[in-house]
């Protein structure tokens, strides 16, 4: 499972490799928490987007702390 | 025709050869014997401490004791123990390959990523800025110092005493691409560091301290509820570590001419030349301003006014006088690792040899004491609002651009990152510095809230 994923994240996808895909998706998984925690807080507005952005960044950190 | 040296390579060096054969030694020992062989050799962290101790970091302490108590101590505890992780890669890389940092930047991620964003942005404008503020604390407490003898000596005047120490041991900082003027300065910092810690302790024994409070405060995090305490969250664990101190570890480390073999010393002295008395003097100014100012009146707004305060109520002399020393082994080191970093990172950025004899290199070394102008003028808020934003955009690129060279081949071969818990440490930092550029976005789009 591990050397699978592994290998995975150092596959090449349009030049980059994939473990840089998912920092980009970390990214925008970041952006929702915080866009997500604005609206919430501030804009009462559902928690959802924030929601979102705390699981998607749990999983991500969970798949690229992956060594290659 | 002279040689070029780089003060950068230094692995093959007789110093640095000699300490590999004594660490080869010294790791198979018991742990006691070789903690107490390891703080012999340690230094490129107290570089780096002395760097992040320094008129920014004492300022927000100050306010934060004034303001919170002990609630915040935890800050820069927790700061400085996420930023460990970011330490250790560096580590990591000025071990395990011959190619710097911003030099490997630039090969595997573009000159954007390393020049651009790590080593101009980051580290040299951040230095040179920054000066400013050191040199506006410094000659502030150096009047406010004579004046305790009835002398008038102002700010116009004594920015010099700032400048020629802070100058002269920053020129000498690898003088003739030698380690053993690297190890003089390391050793100048740790004796200012020394400096900072009996100093401020000396305040603590007459201000006094509530012991169980401390530990709490130390321990335990308190932030408020909803969106301040993200705010406050992202502020704090990033308050006292930064791009800037993994750069500068990473080449005090090459200074040093570090290999394999320094891998546990670099970790040991990242947390006792590091974190430790970073947490320690950081902890008992916040503690010294908390013990006068928590939980009352009409508490002054400005470092200043602060401090005069403080003094007021200090009823020896002596103490007077060691809090203002303090405050200068806080300025007069950090100016000497800001310059270093400044000269290392602007040649690092262009392709120049890291030479301290060469001329351009001791130009270099001095352009943060343009900082001497903020004893005149105090900071330019324009240039610091500037060079922060700057900062919050550019970070996260650098902190990516970290986690994947560690995690690369082709620039660590075999001794890239291994483990789990040491890519989750880099990604916290890496998670911290997005949130960072996305706040300081949403700020300016009105949808988070101004700080």
């Amino acid at each position: 499972m591990n050397n699978a994923l592994s290998k995975f994240l150092e596959k090449v996808i349009g030049r980059l490799t994939i473990r840089t895909w998912l920092c980009f998706l970390l990214f925008i998984a970041n952006f929702l928490i915080a866009h997500g925690a604005a609206m919430y807080w501030k804009f009462n507005r559902s928690p959802v987007e924030l929601i979102i952005g705390i699981i998607l960044t749990i999983i991500l950190l969970f798949i690229l702390s992956e060594p290659s | 025709m002279q040689e070029e040296k780089n003060i950068f390579s230094q692995k093959n060096s007789p110093e640095a050869l000699k300490e590999k054969s004594l660490l080869a030694e010294l790791n198979k020992k018991p742990l006691l014997q070789r903690w107490r062989g390891y703080l012999k050799l340690t230094g490129p962290a107290a570089m780096e401490a002395a760097t992040t101790l320094g008129a920014g970091s004492f300022t927000s302490a100050v306010a934060m004791g004034a303001a919170y108590g002990y609630k915040m101590l935890w800050v820069p505890f927790y700061s400085y123990g996420v930023g460990l992780f970011m330490l250790a890669l560096a580590a990591r890389f000025a071990i395990a390959s011959d190619i710097p940092i911003i030099e490997a930047q630039n090969k595997f991620h573009t000159k954007f990523v390393g020049s651009l964003a790590t080593g101009i942005i980051a580290c040299y404008l951040a230095m040179v800025v920054f000066a400013f503020g050191q040199y506006a604390l410094g000659t502030d407490a150096l009047q406010s110092l004579f004046s305790l003898f009835g002398i008038n000596f102002p700010r116009s005047v004594n920015w010099i005493i700032i400048f020629l120490i802070s100058a002269y041991l920053a020129l000498i900082y690898g003088r003739h691409g030698s380690t053993k003027y690297v190890k003089y300065v390391e050793n100048a910092m740790k004796i200012f560091i020394g400096i900072m810690l009996i100093t401020f302790l000396a305040v603590i024994f007459k201000t006094g301290i509530h012991l169980g409070a401390f530990f709490k405060g130390l321990v335990i995090p308190t932030l408020p509820k909803g969106i301040e305490g993200i705010t406050m969250a992202i502020a704090g664990l990033t308050a006292a570590m930064g791009v800037g101190d993994w750069v500068q570890f990473h080449y005090a480390m090459r200074a040093r001419g570090y290999s394999e073999e320094h891998e546990q010393l670099a970790r040991f002295d990242a947390v006792v030349s590091g974190l430790i008395p970073v947490t320690l003097v950081l902890s008992l100014v916040t503690v010294a301003f908390a013990q006068i100012y928590s939980g009352k009146p009409n508490i002054p707004t400005s470092v200043s006014e602060l401090g005069s305060g403080l003094v007021s109520v200090l009823p020896s002399i002596w103490v007077k006088i060691a809090f203002y020393i303090g405050i200068e082994a806080v300025v007069i080191s950090t100016m000497v690792g800001m310059s270093m970093l400044a000269a290392t990172t602007f040649c690092e950025s262009v392709g120049w040899a890291p030479d301290p004899d060469k001329p351009y290199w001791k130009i270099l070394i001095l352009t943060p004491q343009i900082g001497l102008l903020g004893a005149f003028f105090g900071k330019p808020i324009w240039a610091v609002i500037i060079v922060a934003a700057l900062q919050s955009i550019f970070n996260w690129i650098s902190g990516v651009s970290w986690y994947l060279l560690g995690n690369d081949k082709r620039y660590l071969g075999e001794k890239r990152i291994k483990t789990r818990i040491f890519n989750f440490g880099v990604l916290l930092s890496v998670v911290l510095l997005n949130l960072v550029f996305i706040t300081f976005i949403l700020s300016r789009l009105g949808v988070w809230p101004n700080e």
